[in-house]
């Protein structure tokens, strides 16, 4: 009986530390969600009243369905370019280490620089993007890129798409790894082009690698702020006004605490329910 | 089905070569293995046929075909590997299916050809399991009906037993012996295991070091070796090497002196005579020592391992790189370490250079 309770003994670190700093925080912060805290001066009750708010007006909605959208975009790019850069890299192991850490590269750079950098490509006027398609004669393609609200939430999702497409790849690399190199040279042997391997061998098991990368990449876009915040600050006309950067707003821009933490913990539960229901769905085609 | 030709095939890595210009004849029908130690090149060869190595040099040809540098798919051979390299998110059937329908067969026919390979190997009750539900010689069996149903010219198995236990090995060793005569279809069997080899070829194909050692018929290489190399890969237990001296050459005969047994002179006959005063090898098979035998010597025995039917009796002495085994049969066997009387006949002794290590016929 003693080694049992010696067994859970050794979780309580684990379990303290969860409790103290993720617990804990989520559980304060539902509970200001509730008041009409200011950051000074004392917080009102005012029950559900911040969430009666989120649920009434079209303006959070619309964010979510944004935030949402967003993460659909980034997360479907982010899935197939980086599956295709690693089936290329898979096919072509003496360029595949130097190409991977090229590819990552974007990824360990700062959200600032990578905002900056973008914002000037995307500059309507001398940006590096109009320039180019003027260089090269396809003047009539150039955009206002981030200035336009039909294009700038694809504007932010590419630069996002081009930060981390070396992540997934990477991802989808180690997937490839475990792949018995024998199941692939089985295949050519049965006549499978390259694209069949891929296809048909390939891609089904590559299933787990395809569950972590979407999970990862989903709950990183749902929460995702640095990128619209540097590169639009949720303009133009809320294009790109994405749940994030509303609570960012509400927290340092009017200080509505209270309403923050209501923005925040809907954040949450989104998150959670995605997380879980995208969890369920594709283990469940794991083991089919 | 289809005979098999390699001609001066080449295999070179950079600059490193592993095979060295292998000449080689399969004929149609025949069980063909491929075996020798770790490193010596059977699967790379094993693999060029295949065409999943490139063929650096010289030239290949199935049923006639030039093969050198044709895409694996359109050999016609078919491969077992030796982790089975089932894909495993697809059934049984599904296993079995792939090849011929991204190949384009009619369903219909996808279905009697694999239908027809379960029954040969008795997989009609797993067909809808994955890999992972199937104990390994089910797994195996898999990988074998597989390559049945594409009907290739040549079936390759990469050391496909090595994954199996003891017991289930000797099973399957059975059934691809069958397999091989009911097919009737010309198949490479590689392995390291030389009781494998002995017990399944119609060919034997010994590899050292990239090189072919020696080809033929298994009881060939096991009573009339090439040289030193394969007469000691051959056989289990080994064969036992003694050094020796080409004591005096008189009619034909080669008088060969012993120190190992007590310096015992044994007359070789041989046509290619040694000269007297060289340094040579005399090799001779634990079986062959025989109560009976003509030259009588004495050995110090170490152990004695009593398999039953047979006893084998180790004699080591300083300087030996393998014990000296001798085989004891019959009912009065001797049970205990000690001095043990041999004797074998000079006719059952095999004599070898000692420099080159080639076979002195």
């Amino acid at each position: 009986m003693r080694a049992r309770y010696s067994l859970y003994l050794f979780t309580v670190p684990a379990l303290l530390v969860i409790g103290l700093f993720f617990v804990h925080p989520i559980i304060l912060t539902f509970d200001m969600s509730l008041t009409n805290f200011a950051g000074i001066g004392e917080a009102k009750d005012v029950g559900w009243r911040n969430y009666e708010r989120i649920f009434g007006r079209d303006r959070y909605l619309r964010e979510i369905w944004l935030t949402l959208w967003y993460t659909v975009i980034v997360v479907s790019a982010l899935t197939v370019t980086g599956l295709f850069f690693a089936a290329m890299l898979h096919r072509l192991p003496l360029i595949r280490n130097f190409s991977r850490a090229a590819l990552y590269t974007p990824a360990m750079m700062s959200f600032v620089v990578v905002g900056y950098v973008w914002q000037f490509l995307y500059s309507p006027l001398n940006g590096g993007i109009n320039v180019a398609l003027r260089d090269l004669g396809l003047g009539a393609w150039e955009q206002n890129w981030l200035g336009d609200p039909a294009i700038a939430l694809y504007s932010v999702a590419f630069t996002q798409i081009w930060m981390f497409t070396g992540f997934t790849c990477a991802i989808f690399l180690a997937g490839f790894a475990g792949i018995p190199e024998e199941i692939g040279e089985a295949g050519r042997l049965e006549g499978a082009t390259s694209w069949q391997r891929f296809r048909y061998l390939e891609l089904p098991l590559l299933g787990p690698s395809i569950t972590v990368s979407v999970m990862l990449t989903t709950i990183g876009t749902l929460k995702t702020f640095e990128l619209p915040f540097i590169l639009t600050k949720g303009g133009p006309d809320g294009a790109t006004r994405l749940l994030s950067i509303d609570i960012i707003d509400n927290l340092f821009g009017q200080y509505k605490f209270g309403f923050a933490s209501a923005l925040s913990i809907v954040m949450l539960v989104i998150v959670l329910i995605v997380a879980f229901i995208q969890n369920k769905v594709l283990r469940d085609r794991e083991q089919a | 089905m289809a005979e098999l030709a390699l001609k001066n095939a080449i295999k070179r890595y950079g600059a490193t070569q592993v095979v060295h210009g292998v000449d080689l004849q399969v004929d149609d029908g025949d069980f063909c293995v491929f075996v020798g130690p770790s490193g010596c090149g059977k699967s790379t060869l094993l693999r060029m046929i295949a065409g999943l190595e490139e063929t650096s040099d010289g030239r290949m040809t199935i049923g006639g075909r030039d093969v050198t540098h044709a895409d694996p798919a359109k050999r016609g051979v078919a491969m077992v590997f030796q982790t089975y390299a089932l894909y495993p998110h697809m059934t049984v059937r599904e296993n079995m299916s792939f090849g011929l329908k991204i190949g384009g067969t009619e369903k219909s026919e996808i279905k009697r050809k694999v239908d027809a390979a379960a029954q040969i190997l008795k997989l009609d009750d797993y067909m809808d399991r994955k890999p992972k539900a199937l104990s390994g010689g089910q797994r195996q069996r898999v990988a074998i009906g597989r390559a049945i149903v594409r009907q290739p010219d040549v079936f390759l198995f990469d050391e496909p037993l090595s994954n199996l236990d003891a017991e289930l090995r000797v099973e399957m060793r059975v059934e691809i012996a069958k397999l091989h005569k009911q097919l009737g279809a010309t198949m490479i069997y590689v392995t390291h295991d030389q009781v494998e080899a002995m017990t399944m070829a119609d060919k034997i194909v010994v590899l050292r070091d990239g090189r072919i050692e020696q080809a033929g018929v298994p009881v060939k290489l096991y009573e009339d070796p090439d040289n030193l190399f394969v007469a000691g890969f051959i056989g289990s237990p080994r064969m036992n090497f003694f050094a020796g001296t080409v004591a005096r050459v008189e009619a034909g005969i080669a008088h060969v002196t012993l120190p190992r047994l007590g310096g015992v002179e044994v007359p070789v006959s041989v046509s290619d005579l040694p000269a007297a005063g060289q340094a040579v090898k005399l090799g001779l098979r634990p079986e062959h020592f025989e109560p009976g035998g003509a030259i009588q010597t004495e050995l110090a025995i170490d152990v004695i391992e009593n398999l039953g039917g047979v006893s084998y009796a180790y004699s080591s002495a300083e300087g030996d790189e393998h014990p000296v085994i001798v085989e004891l049969r019959g009912k009065t066997r001797p049970g205990e370490s000690g001095a043990l009387s041999v004797a074998f006949d000079p006719s059952s002794v095999l004599l070898f250079d000692s420099e080159t290590g080639q076979r002195i016929r």
